[in-house]
């Protein structure tokens, strides 16, 4: 049976809410380095975005999904973009704005509580959008 | 652009197989169109579809032996019941992969 997305909402709200030295330590003992991935985008893959996400004309590029903040941070970062990055649950973004001032984006990058099914842009308001794993 | 990662299913499951995929893998796995479908109606084309699954897999695999190794401060750290619903869920992911009922994807479009 297919649980319904509040139920997913609160459930990864959970998830964001774990203590962040723990799942630090964790990430750097899977993959070397800790990053804020707390899914399954490896940096491999988020530097992949970034190189996709400079690619075409230029322009803010949207995050659907951010979570707390990765790889929204390193696509900002490597792109050069202005980022907007969007999600549900508020626990996460605080996350995601904290990950930004952390790397010094906090200027072009906006973090905003909104559900991707009802965006609140005008169309043709991004360059690009990306997404990790947030359609399953 | 829409450039982004996905899990999903390979096409053609039967019912008892999507079940199976859905309690192995996300929650939505089997929830919505396929990418195809879900492009085309928003508009886009030029679908570009890479996998990932391998890659996918050494990540899940990377994800539970750290845990394991970690086993006693996770569970001091987050708790008895969040850290066995996450292992299971990294668990059941790779079952899911190895019966070839997940798959993870690169996926590319472009506004037509």
């Amino acid at each position: 049976m297919i649980p319904d997305l509040e139920d997913i909402f609160e459930r990864q709200a959970r998830r964001y809410e774990r203590p962040l030295d723990a799942w630090a330590e964790l990430e750097k003992r899977a993959f070397g380095q800790a990053v804020g991935l707390n899914g399954y985008t490896i940096v491999a893959e988020a530097e992949e975005l970034a190189r996709l996400s400079e690619a075409k004309v230029a322009g803010p590029v949207l995050d659907l999904g951010t979570g707390r903040g990765w790889p929204g941070w390193l696509i900002a970062e490597r792109a050069e973009r202005n980022l907007v990055a969007i999600d549900v649950p508020v626990v996460g973004l605080k996350h995601a704005r904290d990950a930004f001032a952390a790397r010094d984006l906090s200027l072009r990058t906006q973090v905003i509580a909104s559900d991707g099914m009802a965006l609140p842009f005008a169309s043709e308001t991004f360059s690009s959008i990306v997404h990790t794993d947030v359609f399953c | 652009m829409v450039v982004g990662f996905s899990i999903h299913t390979p096409p053609s499951l039967t019912p008892a197989q999507e079940e199976q995929a859905t309690e192995l893998g996300p929650s939505l796995v089997c929830g919505c169109e396929s990418p195809q479908e879900l492009i085309d109606q928003a508009g886009f084309s030029g679908l570009e579809v890479t996998d990932v699954t391998a890659r996918f897999r050494r990540t899940c695999s990377a994800w539970l032996a750290a845990m394991k190794e970690l086993e006693p401060q996770l569970r001091r750290e987050l708790g008895d019941e969040d850290f066995e619903d996450e292992l299971d869920q990294k668990e059941g992911m790779l079952i899911g992969i190895d019966e070839g009922l997940l798959l993870r994807s690169l996926i590319i479009c472009e506004r037509l």
